[in-house]
């Protein structure tokens, strides 16, 4: 019984060959997988490619960050569009976003995105998509590892901001410029930065870009350079054209409370609290602000500081 | 024939059965994918909406199946051939199935979103579909015509013309994704927060137990009174003593604590060996001590924070300790281990080797006379008691807030406030599946369940809080209605957060699991925490490390949804101006991790930034 089980049989090692079991079993689940997948319900996406347009198609994959797949219908449709195309622009930036943000990330694509945002910036200087793609280069430059890595973004920023004066374009690569200055540290640097954007905030006025451009000044002025009443001249007026992060709203306004008591501008500290505690009834700051209030309102009588009530859950009828 | 089987091979048996098993199971793949995905219609005619989730708490499913079937009946659903079929799957392999379905493009046309790794950021929107223009409109089942008989005139006008947003009791809040600004979710009911379950026989035995001890000075119950001479005491005499002599449940932490040594007292004076205090489990959550640690590791907020103002981060926590701002050995640290060693010894022994259910049950069993749960666990809670066999094993409940301390109580310096329930928002949040071929049918019963008269039915029946404005809570919840007073989660200490590093978490994780069964004391976790986190490979400098790799990951995928925002501007897309100049400015305050590069160069001029 020993032997039987010890010494191999020829016969048995024929038939166990587990090469041949193996690769049975390696057919099986190819073609099981096979025919599940062709028995899977025929996705959505896959009877409308067939009735939109390629460069259509490829853009409603990037916009639904879809890069890989993306990628591939719009590298197809690039090889069937001139540069005198209206839509070569369209279609070569969308293929360098597809291209640049597919997955996985690797360095020959961000090379080849790179080439295809060049090509944009060459053949079509004028258009807006071109400022962005001068954009989009400044970050990839920020992004490497080189040593001039900021030097080279700025560059891109600057062409930016020359080529296309005035434009939203133009603010977005201020706001990247002077991003890119502050992460220096150097004082002198944060205040450039700081320069550029108060020059910017003059410039555009009426933008909707204000309230960034103000709110990233308040941020430089307390953090990079521990001024806080600069800051908060520049927080107010974030304020009133609207902070960026308009759902993060009150957490803004617990932040410049805060501020303004640092700097014993306690009543207008007590103002803003109200506003939160008033205008932002979910807020998880609303109750820690209502108690500021009613400390500040102890600290000052005189000022007969109405004390705000907390909203409360309320359910049912 | 005899040579047939003489030569015949055994393993041909095998190479069958294996054959078989994969042809089995490729036949229940499909017919189970088939079944339970969103397909478009069957050879009848009839299109069959799948709605995914994992709710198997009782009740909920039978609530859900009783506004389907109200549903599927209406003559025009009836007319168009439409039928919605529940799909409840265990939690366990809950995302698993629908997000390897989602992938595949077979998922369900309805599916309660979980977060997960897989489906954060951007990838939310490959899966599901943004619904912000369809929450800006009123509910069509709000109107007049659905809605519960002799509503208040102003409720009715505001339901038939809001927002369907606006008649969420959180404005919708929680189906906003912030980085995406939209929304992706249509939630249909809350639970509120934790509260205590109190077991109102036992309370009445344990009080009059107790008060026959204060008025004879029994000794146990003399180290209980609080007084100059004795700090350690929980609650002044004539405070606690009044209490006993009404019937109500703790409402302070000095009442509290009073209660569970006096359970203690008389479990073993009544000789009922399994009676404990607290029922608890190695589920965590339910570990009542636990919470009081947010109160004692929440006061440094403000000298933790390096960018005051912001939420804090858990690099500012970390960074708080290589500054010398907190220890292990700091007040609020020793405290809160004080506090929570007197709590293990009220929950029941061995209770690490328990799990929620167990946890639970004792408490049905009346076997504990408190326990800490969430709104979710109230319907169990409640059905287990009244569905005892014997009616007088059956016990009345109260559910109360967790207590916090009142002047001249011990503790009273560091528990005089709750975590803030102000950001309560609505849960069971259903997303409708992209690749759903029936959108307008999954919308429309996503709009019927939250519409004001069904939401209100449908929570009635599953014992949840409903989510829309004016709609009734149940009885059974109305204590589970968010308290609004309180500081914000983000002040507090956790050195558990999900983006600490893992050695950090795990060791003080670890290190906590052996003082709770008091295998070591404070010292030794002390010493044991300052062993990892002055590791320079697994300690403080790896938090830095992995805080600014985390922020670069971070910056990669906004980078990715700056990118596809500012084409959707150049495109024409009004609302993504707003969602890009949301996300260029964290771009700008954190890309590339420059805000903890930023708190290196202030705390260490001189040192580089650590490095793998």
């Amino acid at each position: 019984m020993t032997s039987k089980l010890t010494t191999p049989n020829p016969r048995i090692h024929r038939t166990m060959n587990p090469h041949k079991l193996i690769r049975c079993a390696l057919i099986l689940s190819v073609l099981t997988l096979l025919w599940t997948t062709g028995c899977a319900p025929e996705s959505e996406s896959s009877s409308t490619e067939a009735t939109q347009a390629p460069l259509e198609t490829g853009i409603s994959e990037l916009r639904a960050f879809n890069f890989n797949q993306a990628h591939a219908i719009l590298l197809e449709h690039a090889q069937h569009i001139s540069p005198e195309n209206s839509d070569w622009p369209l279609a070569t930036y969308s293929l360098a976003l597809a291209t640049w943000h597919q997955a996985p990330s690797t360095q020959q694509g961000i090379d080849d995105a790179k080439v295809l945002f060049h090509t944009l910036v060459e053949k079509a200087p004028q258009h807006n998509l071109a400022a962005s793609a001068l954009l989009d280069l400044g970050r990839i430059a920020e992004f490497s590892q080189a040593d001039d890595a900021a030097a080279q973004a700025q560059a891109y920023y600057k062409r930016v901001q020359d080529k296309f004066p005035g434009t939203e374009m133009a603010v977005r690569a201020s706001l990247l410029e002077a991003q890119s200055l502050a992460r220096s540290f150097d004082k002198q640097q944060v205040k450039q930065a700081i320069q550029l954007l108060e020059k910017l905030t003059k410039e555009q006025a009426g933008s909707q870009w204000i309230g960034t451009i103000e709110q990233y000044i308040a941020h430089l002025y307390a953090f990079y350079l521990d001024e806080l009443e600069p800051a908060i001249t520049h927080y107010s007026a974030a304020k009133e054209f609207g902070f960026p992060r308009s759902s993060d709203t009150d957490l803004s306004l617990w932040q410049l409370g805060l501020w303004q008591q640092e700097v014993k501008q306690d009543l207008a500290a007590a103002e803003t609290f109200t506003e939160l505690v008033e205008e932002h009834p979910r807020s998880v700051y609303g109750s820690v602000a209502r108690k500021r209030i009613i400390e500040i309102a102890k600290q000052h009588p005189e000022a007969n500081i109405t004390i705000p009530e907390l909203a409360e859950v309320r359910l049912g009828r | 024939m005899k040579r047939f089987f003489k030569n015949f091979s055994l393993n041909w048996i095998a190479v069958a059965l294996l054959l078989g098993a994969f042809i089995f199971s490729a036949v229940r793949f499909y017919l189970i994918t088939d079944e339970n995905t969103s397909a478009e219609a069957d050879a009848a005619g009839k299109r069959v909406i799948r709605i995914a989730h994992w709710q198997l708490e009782p009740g909920f499913r039978e609530s859900m199946q009783w506004a389907i079937d109200t549903y599927n009946a209406r003559p025009e659903v009836q007319a168009a051939n439409i039928e919605i079929a529940q799909l409840a799957l265990p939690s366990k392999f809950y995302n698993q199935f629908i997000y390897v379905h989602m992938i595949s493009g077979t998922a369900p046309d309805i599916a309660v979103k979980r977060d997960t790794a897989t489906i954060k950021g951007n990838a939310l929107s490959k899966f599901f579909t943004p619904l912000g223009s369809y929450v800006e409109q009123p509910n069509p089942y709000n109107a007049p015509e659905y809605q519960v008989p002799n509503l208040p005139n102003e409720l009715s006008q505001f339901l038939a013309n809001a927002p369907w947003r606006d008649t969420y009791f959180d404005g919708m809040q929680s189906a906003y994704d912030p980085s995406l600004s939209d929304y992706y979710t249509i939630p249909i009911s809350s639970w509120g927060g934790y509260r205590i379950f109190y077991n109102l026989e036992i309370l009445q035995a344990v009080k009059s137990f107790a008060l026959a001890a204060a008025t004879a000075n029994d000794t146990w119950i003399q180290p209980l009174w609080r007084s100059p001479q004795q700090t350690e005491g929980f609650i002044p005499q004539a405070a606690g003593r009044a209490w006993l002599e009404n019937d109500q449940v703790p409402q302070t932490l000095g009442q509290f604590m009073l209660y569970c040594q006096a359970v203690k007292q008389y479990a073993e004076a009544a000789q009922q060996p399994y009676l404990t205090p607290i029922s608890a489990s190695s589920y965590g959550l339910d570990q009542i001590g636990n919470i009081y640690g947010e109160q004692f590791l929440s006061r440094n907020w403000k000298s933790l924070s390096l960018d005051l103002g912001s939420s804090l981060n858990t690099m500012e926590f970390i960074a708080g300790y290589e500054r010398g701002i907190w220890d292990f050995d700091s007040p609020e640290f020793l405290e809160f281990f004080k506090l929570l060693k007197l709590f293990t010894s009220y929950y029941p022994n061995g209770f690490l080797g328990l799990d929620r259910e167990q946890a639970r049950r004792r408490f049905v069993l009346g076997q504990a006379a408190v326990y800490y749960a969430g709104g979710w666990d109230a319907s169990s809670i409640y059905k287990g008691v009244n569905s005892r066999d014997k009616i007088e094993d059956r016990f009345p409940i109260e559910v109360a807030p967790s207590p916090i301390a009142a002047p001249g109580e011990r503790w009273d310096d560091w528990i005089d406030e709750r975590v803030t329930e102000a950001d309560a928002k609505g849960g069971v949040p259903f997303a409708i599946n992209k690749r759903s071929p029936n959108f307008d049918w999954a919308l429309d019963f996503l709009q019927y369940i939250s519409s004001h008269r069904i939401n209100e039915a449908f929570n009635q029946r599953s014992e949840w809080l409903p989510v829309i404005v004016g709609a009734k809570p149940p009885a059974t919840m109305q204590a589970f209605i968010p308290i609004v007073q309180g500081f914000p989660k983000s002040f507090i200490l956790n050195m558990q957060r999900y983006d600490a590093p893992a050695s950090i978490r795990n060791a003080y994780g670890h290190s906590m699991k052996l003082y709770l069964t008091g295998d070591i004391e404070a010292a030794e976790f002390k010493a044991r925490m300052a062993e990892v986190l002055n590791n320079p490979k697994i300690g403080t400098r790896r938090a830095w490390l992995k805080a600014k790799q985390d922020a670069v990951d971070n910056t990669r995928a906004n980078d990715r949804t700056l990118s596809v925002e500012r084409l959707n501007v150049e495109l024409g897309s009004e609302s993504a101006g707003q969602r890009e100049r949301a996300l260029f400015y964290i771009g700008l305050t954190q890309g590339e991790g420059a805000h903890v590069e930023r708190w290196w160069h202030e705390l260490y001029p001189e040192e580089e930034y650590p490095s793998y």
